[in-house]
């Protein structure tokens, strides 16, 4: 909040992102906060981000009935002009524990997905739109993962985060071309735009290469604000464009100016492509005969499926060990395809686990 | 897409900065109570998050 507020101060802040289910260890909002969310919902500049409800777990557990019915009563408290969440599944096996991983895209986890944000929709009866995910283990899964969005929040009148540095780590760690990658989206769902900043970590598996990761712990590089450049114009549905970083990452006078100055380049790359609102086609508003069923869709097999291959990851020693185990699991020869992960990659997701198996307690 | 400022209230901006003050005040109080044999002292603050799946 430190280096934010002479943002607010100065009136620069259009809009507000609240990650509503990540101070689920607090029973009440500081006061000046909820007059924020207020004052911003009542303007229509709220947005509300989940991130551990882990939308495509096989199964359905009390904790995600939880964070439904926290939704929706934060949904009457406050106005959420949309509300979104990411794509994959948590690793950990306790909820607020794990990171998102991807899973294959088949008909069950279509159905699964679907089922999901229908549930989302229903609680907070506004807009509802996932964020494309920065992991992949191979290549191939990068380039469905546009289509399987689209796919995925037909049903709802959904809509799309772009988070520009997810797709950057895409960029880099497959050598895919922005254009190419692009090409794949469905940028005329996409209603929001992330940016914000990440890291290099060297690969024991492919020791010529650096891996990029979506840190949110570092100053916007200059190829995502092209990238912003770039893309901005291709989205006629647009809406947010919405600057990510951590808190602990800005812990100098130096970290903190650094995040005004990234703040204000992104709202000059706005406010130069900027329009009067009048050219949004679609509102993404839910579907009048949108219906929740019941009881809530499960997957056995591919519950089953990730508790293996999240106990591998948070476990193994290194990727030649997770590689081991992996063929001789039941993901083998499966949709997964674990025979064709990246050494790299697979080495990357067991880094990603084994950081955040303990939840974020275990970060502090 | 259109942009707009966004003027807040005085009295939401000095609640907003007392909360700052505070903080800021609690992490200084927090960092003398650290055990000087240990060697990690940096201070950090409840919000890292896992979310986009690369952190």
């Amino acid at each position: 909040m430190a280096a934010a507020l002479p943002l607010f101060e100065a009136g620069e802040v259009g809009a507000i992102e609240w990650a509503f289910d990540s101070l689920y260890r607090y029973d009440e909002l500081p006061g000046w906060f909820a007059d924020l969310l207020t004052t911003y919902g009542e303007a229509g500049r709220l947005v509300g981000h989940g991130v551990f409800f882990s939308l495509f777990s096989g199964q359905w557990t009390p904790e995600q009935a939880a964070w439904l019915t926290s939704l929706r009563a934060l949904s009457q408290r406050f106005r959420f002009d949309h509300v979104t969440e990411h794509f994959g599944f948590m690793t950990g096996a306790n909820f607020h524990q794990g990171a998102p991983l991807g899973v294959p895209c088949t008909p069950q986890t279509l159905a699964l997905g679907r089922d999901r944000l229908q549930r989302i929709q229903d609680a907070c009866g506004c807009p509802v739109g996932l964020e494309n995910l920065a992991f992949a283990y191979a290549p191939d899964e990068v380039k469905q993962h546009g289509e399987f969005l689209r796919q995925l929040i037909e049903p709802i009148n959904g809509f799309i985060i772009l988070d520009l540095h997810n797709l950057y780590c895409q960029l880099m760690n497959f050598d895919i071309s922005a254009p190419d990658l692009l090409a794949l989206y469905p940028l005329d769902r996409v209603r929001e735009i992330h940016i914000s900043g990440g890291s290099w970590h060297d690969s024991a598996a492919d020791p010529t290469r650096a891996i990029r990761r979506d840190t949110h712990d570092d100053a916007v590089p200059d190829a995502v604000f092209n990238l912003l450049t770039y893309v901005m114009d291709q989205c006629p549905n647009l809406r947010f464009v919405v600057l990510e970083q951590l808190g602990t990452a800005l812990d100098t006078d130096e970290s903190r100016q650094q995040f005004r100055a990234d703040f204000r380049r992104m709202d000059a790359i706005v406010k130069a492509m900027d329009t009067d609102g009048n050219g949004l086609v679609n509102s993404f508003l839910p579907p009048k005969q949108a219906s929740v069923s019941n009881p809530p869709l499960t997957d056995a097999a591919l519950h089953a499926q990730q508790r293996t291959l999240a106990t591998i990851l948070e476990t193994a020693t290194d990727y030649q060990q997770a590689q081991t185990r992996l063929a001789s699991s039941e993901l083998a020869h499966t949709a997964w395809q674990p025979e064709r992960w990246q050494p790299a990659m697979l080495e990357t997701a067991i880094a990603i686990a084994q950081k955040w198996r303990r939840g974020i307690e275990g970060k502090l | 897409m259109t942009h707009l400022a966004m003027k807040l209230s005085q009295t939401i901006l000095s609640a907003m900065a007392l909360a700052v003050t505070l903080s800021a005040a609690s992490s200084c109080k927090k960092a003398k109570t650290i055990d000087p044999e240990k060697k990690v002292i940096r201070q950090t603050n409840p919000d890292p998050c896992p979310g986009c799946g690369m952190g």
